[in-house]
Parts: C-alpha cells; structure tokens; sequence
C-alpha cells in the first residue's frame, strides 16, 4: 500500500513534468537572445582578463555596454517579420545579454537582423518618455548623451598596453546617426513548436580586426565620435560580424 | 497509520509554518498612497515594489529620521549628520562625528534624488535605501545603538505605536518597517526646480557666465576640437548629473581608502567611489569622499591639472585629463557660475522634509 502511493505520487509528478514539456501548436513564440561576451571564444572577464588583438596589444576591458534596436526575422515562410518596437540594452559587465522578442509568427527562419544604435527618430526622441524598467530610459543604460541630443550606440573602454609602451586607457563612445550599424546573424531556426533561445557571442576580437586592423596606439585611445580622425567610423566599419549564433535551444 | 499520520501533521505544520513566514509586510489598509511628483525631463522611476509610498509610511519616516531616540544616548538622528539646508550634509564639516565623539573616515554625502539610485554609501555597499537606512544606527562610530534596543525604545512610545499602526497596520516597530518607513520619506527628496531646471523649462534664462559654464560642462576635451571643454559631462551628465557609477577620478596614486575595493575585495576595484550627483553641489562643500577640497575652484583644479594619470583603476573617462583641461582662471570661474545654477532652494528649505518635532 505504501509502495502504491509513493509510485502513485511519482507518476503525478512525471504527468505534470510532461506535460510542462509537451510542445505546443502556438501561432505566435518567442525567441530570446543570450548573449555572451567573448574575445575568440574566450570568455571576456571585465577588468581581469586579457585579451590580444590583432595589433599586437594586450587589452582589459571594463566596459561594454550597447544599444539594439529594430529586430528582424529573416526568411520566414511568409518572408521577413520585423518585430515592432524592439529594444534592447546590454551592459557587457552586468553578465550575459538577455533579450526576449515575442510574437514571432511561428515558421523556419534562416537568421537574424538588427541594428546596432537607433535610428534617428528614436535616437532624438524625449527620454523621459520611457519607462523605469525600458532600455532606452537613460536611468537604465547610463547611455544618453545629455542636452546635445541623442545615445551612445556602444561604449567600449578598457586599458591598452601596446608593445614596448606602458600601458594605458581607451574609451571609445560611438554615437550619432551615422553610426548605426546593421548586422546579420545568419542561422537556421526552427521556430514551430517551442519558444527558443538562441546563444550568441559578441566576439570584441572582431572589432579591432575586420576588415581593417585597429591599432589603439596608432589610431587613438579615445573618441566621442566628433573630431577624431575617422576613429569610430573605423571601428564601426569592423563591427559587421561581431555577433555569431552558437546554438539554439528550447527554453 | 500513525507514522503516516506523523508524517501529514508535520508537512502540515511545515506549510502553516511556512505561511506565517511569507506573511509580507506592506502598507497599512487604510493608508492613504503617495504619489510623487517628477520633474520636467527627469527619467521615469518607480519606488520599490515592495515598498510603495503613503502619507503614513513618509510620515512616519521623517518622525524616525529626526528623532534621536535612534542613537544610543538619544543625541544624535539622521538629520544631525544630513541636515537640509546643506542639501542634506554635515553643515560643511569634512567629517561627521558620531555620538562617543569618533571622527567618521568619509564626508557624509549629500542626498538627493534617490529615487534613481541603487548603490548606497561612497562605496557602494548597499544596494537597497531601506537597508542603508539602518546602518549608521548600528554604526559604532555614528549612532552606535543595537535595532532591537530602537526596536524596545519605538514601542514605548504610544506617537511611535500610532504612527507605525498607521502606516503598516501594526504598532510594533520591527527594523524591517523603520527601513521602511526612513526608504519612504528620503524617496521623497526630490530636486528638480534649480534655476538650470527653470531654464530648461524655458522660464529663465542663464548669464553669459552660466552658459558659458554649461558649454564647458558638456564639452569634450579633445585637441582636435576647436572648442575647448571640461568634459564634465561623462561622470555628471544628465538631468541627474551624475551616473551614479562608482569610478576613480585620479585622486590619488596610493589609496588611503580602498573604497569599493574594501566591499568586494577585488584590487580591480581599489580607489573607486560613488560617483555624487552635482545637484546643489554649491552648498554640500567639502567635496569627494573624503572631503580634501573646500570648494568648488579646487575640485575644478584638480580636474584641471590634478588628475593622477598613474592611479590604478583611473576611469577611462578619465582620459581627456590626464594631460590637463588647459581651463583658464575664467573658464572655472564660469564653470562655477554654471555650478551655481543647480541650487535648488525650494528643494534646501521645503517644509515637507524639515522637522515634524
């Protein structure tokens, strides 16, 4: 008797776990994106690891933190779906991204699209329209540049030792509306029957390398995007793959 | 049977348990919701959910915040170290001293707009006003009282009993709800009606001085660029000047006070501190944690030409100054008078967070 009821007690609990499990037949999923923060596949601790890029320096980094904006599913079966009012922050050194983007219609899709910074409407847009929690509230991402107007798109700071030199600190705040930048995360999706998550990285190795080789001590150790010798342009020039997909997973 | 009928009593017993515990605390049900008013341009924040504000849970907290019965000989209250009409600071003093006549290590810091900060104290180590609210009661060099003793004292008194019965239906005191009721009242500490804000709203207009200032205060320090700037901006921009980041500004190339550093133990961390909003920053003198500068010119000079290019965990904002801002006796003169703009005296003298004794 006793035997019954623990099994009868086990069996409830495997039932309820099913069906916790069971794929549904939804029209609209979500996907949310997870996104780590990497050099090469190394996992980028803030203030502690060091990293080498392709000049030749070794690099801490203390800080990256950026804007996302207009989200696009790519090649679904009724073609591309834009997700409307879609914004994300992520501060590099507060962990992995999170983004969650809701009502995809469900279909195969064969990526991803989205831009760095905001378009210019949103970027000159009153911030004290947004939310407590929203990412575009200046209070959340520390990224709104005051009374000339506008966000930075991604603020990249750390220290730099160039060979043979001592070392030194770099900050780079890319901003204004000609740097915003669109990126393609090319990755099949099976978004029918789960919500997922797809796993990306944000590879810095990138920025200093593709296509064009960034050196800090060459180029310049710091940039708010005006007067500075073509400085953020260059390295939003690189910045075309520095999001790759690793993989996708059932949330 | 009787051991299944154990077994059932005791998980019963552990869910009543476990109830009880969950019992949250909260406004009372007749209080009366608080809803507070945010200036012109600031960005949007809400209290804690866990904590929303009424007219009982403020007023009880601003009875608690200068009362003194929450120190030890019932001498000292919040308010004797963050007093009003220094935008909550210790009447210009570089130190506070605590109630056995102790010198405190750090500058008491001014208090303002708390609604949009989340780390508390010059290093940060608390994350919660409602949690902060209770350290220096228990702080042996400032009040240096045990809660449970305030705890014992607040319940003697039938004001207290009313005022806690009141704002959380319940007229025992317990720490939870005097961090609670303190976290309400100082919420409440809002500057948003300076003369730079009034200026914003179109009402006012600066001096030549003042504008002049806020060029410099916005502008970059860079030599490509043809106008020259203090890049103040970086640390202390926007409508809360400050990011309220905790960062090394370049004081010091061995620290005296590891700040952050202390709180995680992280070396990465040495020498970082609250980064304080400039908002009446011309009444809460001295300056930085640890109150080395009296006004505001040498805080400037340092900026200016004092910036110490090898102190380790420097912010890299701080980048534009370790050359020097190459500023003119004027261009401070004229940061100041900007500076100056952000007195907000409706927010130093407002009745509403003076004494209710």
């Amino acid at each position: 008797m006793k035997n019954a009821n623990v099994l009868a007690l086990a069996g409830l609990v495997f039932t309820g776990l099913l069906s916790s499990c069971e794929p549904n037949n939804p029209e609209k999923i979500s996907l949310a994106l997870h996104v780590e923060t990497t050099f090469d596949n190394a996992p980028v601790v803030f203030d502690v690891s060091k990293h080498v890029n392709q000049a030749g320096e070794t690099l801490v980094f203390k800080r990256l933190d950026y804007l996302l904006s207009d989200f696009t599913l790519l090649g679904g079966p009724n073609g591309d779906v834009g997700i409307k009012g879609s914004y994300a922050f992520v501060k590099g050194k507060a962990g992995a991204g999170h983004i969650e983007l809701d009502s995809i219609p469900v279909g195969q899709y064969t990526g991803i699209r989205f831009n760095i910074g905001l378009d210019s409407m949103v970027n000159h847009s009153d911030p004290s329209q947004y939310g407590p929690s929203h990412p575009l509230n200046p209070n959340v991402n520390k990224l709104h540049w005051d009374w000339t107007g506008g966000y930075i798109f991604t603020a990249l700071e750390g220290t730099y030792k160039h060979p043979g030199h001592p070392e030194s600190v770099f900050l780079y705040h890319m901003a204004l509306d000609r740097n915003q930048r669109s990126v393609t995360v090319s990755f099949p999706m099976d978004l029918t029957k789960r919500d997922k998550m797809l796993h990306l990285d944000y590879n810095l190795a990138e920025v200093f390398r593709n296509p064009a080789t960034f050196s800090i001590e060459e180029k310049g150790d710091f940039s708010h995007s005006t007067f500075d010798n073509g400085i953020v342009e260059a390295l939003v020039a690189n910045m075309g793959d520095v999001f790759t997909a690793k993989h996708l997973q059932n949330k | 049977m009787n051991r299944r009928w154990i077994v059932l009593a005791s998980v019963t017993a552990l869910v009543a348990g476990i109830s009880a515990c969950e019992k949250e605390i909260g406004p009372a049900k007749n209080s009366t919701p608080y809803t507070l008013e945010i200036p012109m341009g600031f960005p949007q924040a809400a209290p804690p959910e866990d904590n929303p504000l009424t007219v009982e849970g403020i007023s009880l907290g601003r009875m608690l915040f200068y009362d003194p019965i929450l120190s030890r000989d019932s001498t000292q209250s919040c308010s004797s170290c963050h007093n009003a009409e220094y935008g909550f600071t210790d009447f210009g003093k570089k130190y506070s001293t605590g109630i056995d006549g102790i010198e405190g290590k750090r500058n008491s810091m001014p208090i303002s707009n708390l609604l949009w900060q989340s780390e508390f104290f010059w290093d940060g180590r608390v994350k919660r006003l409602n949690l902060q609210a209770l350290m220096p009661i228990e702080d042996p060099i400032e009040m240096h009282e045990t809660l449970p003793r305030v705890v014992a004292k607040l319940n003697r008194q039938p004001r207290y009993q009313e005022a806690f019965r009141a704002a959380f239906g319940t007229k025992k005191a317990a720490p939870e709800t005097i961090g609670l009721a303190l976290e309400q009242f100082m919420l409440t500490f809002v500057s948003g009606n300076s003369k730079f804000d009034r200026v914003m709203r179109g009402t006012e207009t600066f001096t030549a001085a003042e504008q002049r200032g806020l060029q410099l205060f916005n502008g970059e320090s860079n030599p490509n660029n043809p106008v020259r700037g203090a890049d103040c901006f970086h640390c202390h921009g926007g409508t809360l000047f400050s990011n309220f980041t905790l960062s090394n500004n370049g004081l010091d190339s061995v620290f005296a006070d590891r700040g952050l550093g202390k709180v995680t133990g992280k070396a990465t961390d040495d020498g970082k501190f609250k980064v304080p909003s400039l908002r009446n920053v011309a009444v809460t003198f001295p300056y930085m944690h640890d109150g080395r500068f009296q006004t505001l010119r040498q805080v400037i000079e340092h900026y200016n030409t004092g910036v110490v290019a090898n102190s380790p965990n420097l912010d890299p904002s701080m980048i534009g100054f370790v050359h020097g801002l190459g500023l003119s006796q004027q261009d401070i003169s004229d940061l100041i008078a900007f500076l100056e703009t952000l007195t907000d005296e409706s927010y130093l003298n407002n009745p509403a967070y003076a004494t209710p004794f």
